[in-house]
């Protein structure tokens, strides 16, 4: 109860309630906008927490993060393009609804299932940290690298692409995590001799430019003067009938499980999730041979599992320290600039933060029904907004955002430079998310594994000795197995 | 043949090279501890198996029947990202000779007009209200001091 009440202490201050309200409005609008997501508009806010209170901060982070998966069904329903890339499906139904005039109860029941997944989510977080934090207390330096171990494994194998690319891009993320000064030598490491890259290559300006930056490059490709087409100009009835709830709960109760489960997994992000979960209603479902017709349902189950999967992809990093995400590898490069390291002991030594951010969603969850029911006019005018107006400022914000970290023309250089590489990278099949998620984890890898290894005296049996240690180490070699394997296994189906 | 694959493969097969030298410079062992180039030489040695990997895949698969898609949406798409990128990258460059103000009116204006095709009174109220706008948030609001050209802002 003293928890409960401290952090309702913590989220009802006037800047915390601000910047929550400003995270869910930003989230909302750049989920409304087609091509630009969660990622890159927290790596183009990020520097601007970097002055204020670092739990106002991350309020407003997160409510970005949760905001977009609210708005992205908003274009997905009404000009069939995803906003944001966990609400591709949500297109299926949803536009198909809106072409039968019924787009109102589809925005309301998209905008009521995210409510509902997403509180879910954020109770389950709440009853589930602190039991983890307090496991992880126990955890050592070789728990923890077969925890990075097991992190980087899963990344891999639920790539998308190609399995052999997708490691080369956890080598590649890899080796920039290792770019600066040693810290237990002293000696420096591929800094070229630009006294700039001692302390490494920041994360910000590489997700910047890779998110930020490229998918400008990527879309200016494709630059015209025409306007999107909006179907539905103006919306009417948004609250589902009796039989759209009856119809959609089933689906909301499996999209909030399914979102969540996968929400947990490293690699296993919102767009797994909300595919997951409308492939499983298609399945379950009395009538799953009309979903994909224009059925409420099919917009019910993957809103849920997208909002509810964001609530779970906290649980990793508040308790472990390690983002599973690269949402959550900036949300980590927000504490770290602040001194805050999550982990373990965040809830003992920043309660305010852990608490204050927890119950940040629960009271956010609410500001986005209220920011996306009765303003739906109003996505629908931002959604008239040219991309050619959006892009040079979209830019803009990543070189003066990446200037103001520390002040240094170096870094503004590296967002540009990774924009190309980024934009490339799109080109070629290789994906960033990969990269940035290696070059987070590979720095906890090799800190963890030379503290072991000291411990040890260079004996790698310390791992065999540590049950814990052994055993996510035996899950992350039966992944490394198993996916290659059922990859096969698919392909040979499909040939025969 | 996949020629992005192949052609990219190699590049990497360069990089992990590089990475492992540098890596075998720094040191295997210090101390009786890991060295500085414990890690370059793991994920460099990595890089470069993987990437002869994808080679060999590429090269196996010579035949493939995916549709080959052209690099560039259209054919002078190249041009809008080329100079979208050349005045992105001439930015850092930009502010430290002309300050912040005039970079950012001269990289909106330039993107306005020579890739988005806007009206040349659309380019010049939209310029001026965003150069202003991120002016006052970074500088006054966040206080970032931004670099200041010959007129002082």
């Amino acid at each position: 109860m003293d928890t409960i009440l401290f952090a309702l202490s913590v989220v009802f201050r006037p800047e915390n309630l601000l910047f929550a309200f400003i995270g869910c409005l930003i989230g909302t609008l750049v989920g409304v906008l087609p091509g630009i997501g969660p990622t890159a508009a927290i790596s183009l806010l990020l520097p601007t927490t970097f002055r204020g209170d670092v739990v106002s901060g991350l309020i407003m982070l997160a409510g970005i993060f949760y905001g977009t998966q609210y708005g992205g069904s908003t274009t997905s329903i009404l000009v069939n393009i995803p906003g944001e890339a966990a609400s591709v499906v949500t297109c299926i139904d949803g536009y198909k609804l809106a072409l039968k005039g019924r787009a109102g109860p589809a925005l309301g029941m998209a905008a009521f299932a995210s409510y509902i997944a997403g509180t879910f989510s954020v109770v389950l977080l709440t009853l589930v940290a602190p039991p983890l934090a307090e496991m992880a207390l126990h955890f050592g330096s070789p728990e923890f690298t077969a925890m990075a171990v097991l992190g980087l494994t899963l990344l891999i194998s639920l790539s998308s692409g190609s399995m052999v690319k997708a490691f080369m891009m956890a080598a590649v993320g890899v080796i920039l995590g290792v770019v600066g000064v040693d810290p237990t030598t002293g000696a420096p490491r591929f800094t070229f001799g630009f006294y700039e890259l001692e302390d490494g290559v920041g994360l910000a300006p590489v997700a910047m430019g890779l998110f930020g930056i490229a998918e400008v490059l990527a879309n200016v490709e494709k630059i015209t003067q025409e306007q999107r087409s909006i179907v539905i100009e103006k919306v009417k009835g948004l609250l589902p009938n009796l039989q759209d709830w009856k119809d959609s709960a089933v689906a909301i109760a499996q999209g909030s499980v399914v979102g969540f489960l996968i929400g947990l997994v490293p690699g296993g992000n919102t767009i797994i999730a909300s595919i997951s979960s409308y492939a499983l209603q298609k399945r379950i479902s009395k009538r799953g041979d009309k979903v994909g017709t224009g059925m409420i349902e099919g917009v019910a189950a993957p809103e849920a599992a997208n909002n509810s999967a964001t609530g779970a992809a906290f649980i990793p990093l508040l308790t472990f320290g390690i983002p599973t995400t690269p949402v959550m590898a900036l949300l980590l490069a927000g504490c770290m600039v602040h001194g805050v390291i999550p982990g373990p002991l965040l809830i003992k030594e920043q309660p305010s933060l852990f608490w204050g951010l927890i119950f940040s969603m629960y009271v956010g969850n609410i500001m986005l029904l209220v920011l996306n029911l009765p303003l739906i006019g109003l996505w629908v005018k931002v959604l008239r907004i040219p991309y050619g107006i959006l892009f040079p400022l979209i830019i803009l914000f990543c070189l003066v955002g990446s200037y103001t970290l520390n002040n240094s023309l170096v870094e503004v250089g590296l967002t540009a430079f990774f924009g190309l590489v980024g934009f490339f990278m799109r080109k070629f099949e290789y994906e960033p998310a990969l990269l940035i998620l290696a070059l987070v984890m590979g720095p906890i890898l090799e800190e963890s594994l030379r503290r072991s290894l000291t411990l040890s005296g260079g004996n790698l049996e310390i791992f065999f000795h540590r049950p814990i240690a052994m055993s996510i180490l035996l899950i992350s070699l039966l992944f490394l197995i198993s996916f290659p394997v059922t990859r096969m296994i698919r392909k040979r189906k499909a040939e025969a | 043949m996949n020629v992005r694959n192949a052609g990219s493969a190699l590049f990497f097969v360069c990089v992990g090279v590089a990475v492992l030298w540098k890596g075998l410079h720094l040191g295997l062992r210090s101390d009786q501890n890991m060295g500085p180039g414990f890690f370059p030489i793991l994920a460099g040695g990595a890089l470069t198996l993987l990437s002869l990997l994808l080679f060999a895949q590429t090269i196996r698969h010579r035949k493939s029947a995916e549709p080959r898609v052209s690099f560039w949406v259209s054919r002078n798409a190249w041009e809008k990202v080329f100079l979208t990128f050349l005045v992105t990258a001439a930015y850092p460059f930009m502010l430290n000779l002309v300050g912040f103000f005039l970079s950012t009116l001269i990289l909106l204006i330039f993107l306005f007009r020579a890739i988005s095709r806007l009206k040349w009174w659309v380019v010049w109220t939209a310029g001026v209200i965003a150069a202003m706008s991120f002016y006052f948030v970074f500088e006054i609001w966040l206080r970032a001091n931004l670099p200041r050209g010959f007129w002082g802002f």
